[in-house]
């Protein structure tokens, strides 16, 4: 647990800047396409990385990660700071965005099944970006990683088919070739058990 | 297992699935509306594994997309900017408003200049317009005025191109001894040419009258007024009375009431004798 106090103390410095985030999107909300450029500047990567593991497809993931910044310069008006921070919104409308991308019909038609439960293994390119971004990046991550690792393995399976792979539980159902219900319930066991992990040591929605 | 207890664990498991975004589409629009009708139990916890979900994002690689949506979405953004009339383009608007409202004020300036140049322009060729208008009506009665004259020489030529003509001298008499005038005569056609000169001006009411006296007696020829008695005055006589140079005696000029008389009544002015042809 000493780690993950550390961890966390990293993870709540990381978000210290949720204000300087809210003032941005107010600017936003006005029409200020520097301080859109700003939020781009500073969520990009996370977010790309976060299509990518969804998606698959580069030139596709950069489709979605446009419309995403498309949407938070359209919607900057329906974000409520009173109601979750920056991070969380931008993350929620991302994962939305990837996952309306991958069930759209399009997509379905053109994409081969082939599942892994694995995080997507892709190039770490922690090299090319700001030392004290990827510094934070990775110890939230290790946090979070560690985390997953406190939980169940079948409820992590679940978890992650769900996360990094976008199914929806009838599909995990099927391709784990389990009941439904067992895998409604393996989601909200493996959910609350994270949640209770992470929640003394991250500030909540974030 | 209690209804409540049912109820709670009904609302997780649709939560949890909801937050990783791995609800079926029905049963997503379900917990939506479990959601908007959520008490505020339901709501913390709701927040709390959105919170939790949120944080697997940290465990996805990060990755570096291409410059190009970089660039694709501020042009985006760009065009969105410009055909919108959000409070940030009002600033441009207004920038530029003020911009095109300079321009405008310099583009009615010049205009201004240009249209008072141009009435000046436009007053200036009407007066020269009216003087050119008074110029060509002055010139107008000069050609008039000449017209008549030539035609009155004309006139005065046709009767002296006539075969045979007399021409009869009239001197002033005791009321006006500085006057004379011509007769040229041409009993043929019975026309005659007059001028006067000297003869003053006609009073109110009266006439000058031409009289032939034929064996003697006078008869009318004709009435006429001088008006510029400066200026010598033709007159052209038509249907003269039936005479010749064998039975006329004289010409002679009388003031007569306006319109003439039958008989001479007034002063004689002028006067001359037809001289006879020797042969």
């Amino acid at each position: 647990m000493i780690i993950f106090t550390v961890l966390a103390a990293i993870g709540k410095i990381t978000h210290s800047g949720s204000e300087k985030e809210i003032e941005l999107m107010q600017k936003i909300k006005a029409k200020d396409a520097d301080a859109l450029k700003q939020l781009y500047e500073q969520y990009n990567r996370l977010l790309f990385g976060m299509i990518l593991s969804i998606v698959k497809k580069r030139t596709e993931a950069e489709d979605v990660l446009q419309e995403v910044f498309v949407n938070v310069w359209e919607k900057a008006h329906t974000f409520k700071g009173s109601r979750g921070n920056v991070y969380s919104w931008l993350v929620t409308l991302t994962r939305n965005k990837s996952i309306d991308h991958i069930r759209s019909k399009g997509y379905k038609t053109q994409q081969k099944a082939s599942v892994s439960i694995h995080e997507p293994a892709f190039t770490l390119e922690g090299d090319k970006f700001d030392p004290l971004e990827t510094t934070i990046h990775s110890d939230r991550a290790e946090l979070v990683k560690k985390a997953l690792g406190e939980i169940p393995e079948s409820q992590r399976e679940v978890l992650k088919i769900a996360y990094y792979k976008g199914m929806t539980q009838s599909e995990i159902s099927n391709h784990l070739e389990i009941p439904l219900g067992t895998v409604k319930t393996r989601t909200r066991q493996g959910m609350i058990k994270l949640k209770d992990i992470l929640e003394s040591f991250i500030q909540q929605n974030d | 297992m209690t209804n409540s207890t049912q109820h709670t664990e009904h609302f997780e498991n649709l939560c949890a699935a909801y937050v990783l975004n791995a609800l079926d589409l029905e049963e997503q629009q379900e917990f939506e509306q479990l959601l908007q009708e959520g008490n505020e139990e339901q709501m913390q916890t709701f927040y709390e594994l959105r919170s939790a979900a949120n944080q697997l994002a940290f465990t996805t690689e990060r990755a570096e997309p291409s410059l190009a949506v970089k660039k694709q979405l501020m042009k985006r953004i760009k065009a969105d900017t410009d055909t919108s009339g959000t409070a940030a383009t009002v600033t441009d608007i207004k920038e530029s408003s003020s911009n095109r409202s300079a321009l405008a004020m310099a583009a009615s300036f010049a205009l201004l200049l240009i249209t008072l140049a141009l009435v000046f322009y436009a007053f200036n060729l009407n007066s020269e317009i009216n003087n050119k208008e008074e110029l060509i009506t002055q010139r107008e009665a000069e050609i008039t005025e000449l017209k008549n004259e030539v035609q009155q020489k004309e006139e005065l030529l046709s009767i002296l191109e006539a075969r045979t003509v007399d021409l009869i001298v009239m001197s002033g008499l005791e009321v006006n001894p500085n006057g004379y005038g011509k007769v040229i005569w041409d009993p043929e056609k019975k026309q005659a040419l007059l001028q006067v000169s000297n003869l003053p001006a006609v009073p109110a009411g009266k006439d000058y009258q031409l009289w032939l006296f034929k064996n003697n007696k006078p008869l009318p020829s004709g009435v006429f007024a001088v008006n510029d008695p400066s200026k010598d005055s033709f007159f052209k006589i038509e249907q003269m009375a039936d005479a010749n140079e064998q039975n006329a005696n004289a010409f002679a000029i009388t003031l007569e009431p306006e319109g003439g008389s039958p008989q001479p009544t007034g002063d004689i002015y002028l006067s001359g004798n037809v001289e006879r042809d020797a042969n």
